[in-house]
């Protein structure tokens, strides 16, 4: 269990599996969003309910905190799961819940047992403005997620309005589109795989010097967003929610790159130096390389070397 | 453009204020352009909707009251909107306006519905791919005008949830006081269509692979969207000819004149028959421009 000093900051990830969860090293992670809230028939996703109690018991027995990711996009015959999954969450100690729609903020704003948790408007309920930051924070949502292809001054714009908290993507693939289908399954005579297994597959798809990773009805940025450098920065605007994308890694990635983002954390805790290079580990972990664009007002995919500074 | 829909039967035209809808600025018009269509459609008994639907950028809020201020003035009959908090501040100003929540804002269900009901919204814009089974709830929640688009392009992913461009190409181009950044329609510039390039699958072999696409031309459910709730149908046709647009309002009119007649699925036949046709002059008018935002991408993105 860490000391209250040491939870000044928040790392979180993303897990879809009880397998993958049990493999997470909460010494790094202290939230976890449970889940793949993009496709419900990830194989032995956390949202088919089942295993959903036992996640959110493991997280809170770690210490760290367990977020439910909701379904993302659902549709009129899913909303009823949405409640279920909200349910099954209060009762087993859930310390909050994801939102990346309207309408599922919505149904969790109807909600008063849901008060005093976290709700977080994720990365797909398009926070590009301050009011619609404050909307949200209006209609309860206590952590917000900007828009991932946002810039810098759009992400400060947000943060003078004092909307609440915002937690920043800092690291993985980059989610870059959701699909009502999936192309995996309407390709799956062609991949030679099915369902639920086509998405695990290692599967991207290049044109010259762009990829991206299909999950099938998630499509993902093909290089890993890295804002290592900028953690200095982060720190100095006070920002302290950080994410590292991990819905489709494997735990060890996750566990080896976390760990780099959170020694930086704890260093800029105790106001000691922190390295200024990016190590091995995390540029290993990439098959496609490195990226920060969005944050530079660039494409997503670039790299600027230039970083930026607090004054 | 507008002037010209208007004249061939469409009952209201949306048009794109310089520097705040999901288009290039050749596709968008200014104040005084914005003036002379409400005051033709105003004379004809008909009406001009505004697309403000991008993310409209903080730093540009003293323009972009300015611009909706004066359209208001102007006599726009509603906005259309993708920015739930800029919904929520229009309603504020302005009690009695319509507003619209676009195709962008992705509601899929009862729920979205409701949030921007409560937001102040008036209208809602569906996703194309609800079928009339799906509109029913979405109704049913709402007093909202439910409007779905008979002509669109259909990508892979939701509209309003898809960020491949951006991360592919971006390009800011400063014009009207404003940035437009070309490669986010979110952020206001054009998409460039990376989904249309031919794109290489690494696994199990390099194979190449088309993202799918399409062209959605409603025809034969029109009465059962009706059904549905659905009172407003709408064409996307900004960047067509006026041509091709007159080819579709004049199909259009003739399905909903039919409807209210026994012969409508007689006319229906014919109908699916000319759609097929307009189908393939709109393929062919989009492949060109198509190729253009490609390669303005590419250029963009440092590939060409």
């Amino acid at each position: 269990m860490r000391s209250i000093m040491q939870q000044d900051f928040r790392l979180a990830t993303e897990v879809a599996t009880i397998k993958r969860l049990k493999d997470l090293d909460f010494t790094v992670f202290n939230r976890v969003y449970l889940g793949n809230p993009f496709c419900l028939d990830f194989r032995e996703n956390l949202l088919a309910v089942d295993n959903l109690s036992e996640a959110i018991r493991l997280v809170n027995d770690a210490g760290a905190c367990p977020i439910v990711s909701l379904v993302a996009m659902p549709a009129n015959d899913q909303l009823p799961l949405i409640d279920e999954l909200i349910e099954v969450g209060l009762a087993a100690g859930t310390g909050g819940f994801e939102a990346h729609s309207v309408g599922v903020l919505h149904r969790l704003s109807e909600r008063k047992d849901v008060y005093g948790l976290t709700i977080v408007a994720g990365g797909f309920s398009n926070i590009y403005t301050r009011r619609t930051a404050i909307l949200y924070a209006e209609k309860g949502a206590t952590l917000l997620v900007p828009n991932y292809e946002l810039p810098w001054e759009a992400i400060e714009s947000i943060t003078a309005a004092n909307p609440g908290p915002l937690e920043i993507l800092i690291h993985g693939k980059i989610p870059l589109g959701l699909s009502d289908s999936c192309l995996l399954v309407e390709r799956s005579d062609d991949l030679g795989t099915k369902c639920p297994d086509s998405c695990l597959s290692d599967l991207w798809l290049e044109f010259h010097k762009w990829s991206l990773k299909s999950f099938g009805k998630l499509t993902s940025s093909g290089k890993d967003l890295c804002l290592l450098p900028e953690m200095p920065f982060f720190w100095a605007k006070s920002i302290r929610n950080f994410r590292i994308a991990g819905v489709a890694e494997k735990p060890e990635t996750l566990n080896e790159v976390g760990q780099v983002y959170r020694d930086v954390l704890e260093s800029l805790q105790k106001s000691t130096a922190v390295p200024a290079y990016i190590p091995e580990q995390v540029r290993m972990a990439s098959r496609y390389g490195l990226c920060n664009g969005y944050l530079y007002g660039r494409s997503g995919c670039d790299w600027v070397e230039q970083h930026l500074q607090a004054t | 453009m507008g002037k010209t829909v208007l004249e061939a039967g469409a009952d209201a035209v949306f048009a794109g204020p310089k520097g705040f809808s999901r288009r290039g600025f050749e596709y968008e018009l200014t104040s005084e352009e914005i003036r002379d269509l409400c005051e033709f459609a105003s004379s004809r008994g008909k009406h001009v909707r505004l697309a403000v639907n991008s993310y409209p950028d903080d730093r540009y809020d003293e323009v972009l009251w300015k611009t909706v201020e004066e359209c208001v003035a102007f006599g726009i009959q509603a906005l259309i909107v993708n920015d739930p908090g800029f919904c929520r501040e229009l309603r504020r100003r302005f009690p009695v306006l319509g507003i619209h929540a676009s195709v962008g804002a992705s509601i899929f269900n009862a729920s979205d519905a409701q949030f921007w009901k409560d937001c102040g919204a008036t209208g809602i814009v569906l996703l194309c791919n609800l079928t009339p089974n799906q509109v029913k709830p979405i109704a049913a929640a709402t007093d909202c005008e439910l409007e779905i688009l008979v002509h669109a392009n259909r990508d892979f992913t939701f509209l309003g949830k898809c960020w491949l461009s951006s991360y592919c190409a971006v390009q800011s181009i400063m014009a009207f006081s404003h940035t437009k950044v070309h490669g986010s329609p979110n952020r206001g510039g054009v998409c460039y269509q990376v989904c249309r390039r031919q794109w290489v699958r690494q696994a199990n072999g390099n194979l190449s692979t088309d993202l799918p696409n399409e062209c959605q031309l409603l025809v034969t459910q029109l009465r059962d969207y009706l059904a549905a709730g659905v009172t407003t149908f709408k064409i996307q046709g900004r960047e067509y000819t006026i041509e091709l647009m007159k080819q579709m309002i004049a199909l259009y009119s003739g399905i909903m004149s039919s409807l209210s007649e026994s012969q409508y699925d007689l006319s229906l036949s014919g109908a699916v028959t000319i759609a097929r046709q307009i189908e393939e002059l709109r393929n062919e008018e989009r492949r060109e421009r198509t190729a253009k935002l490609v390669s303005d991408g590419l250029i963009a993105g440092g590939l060409s």
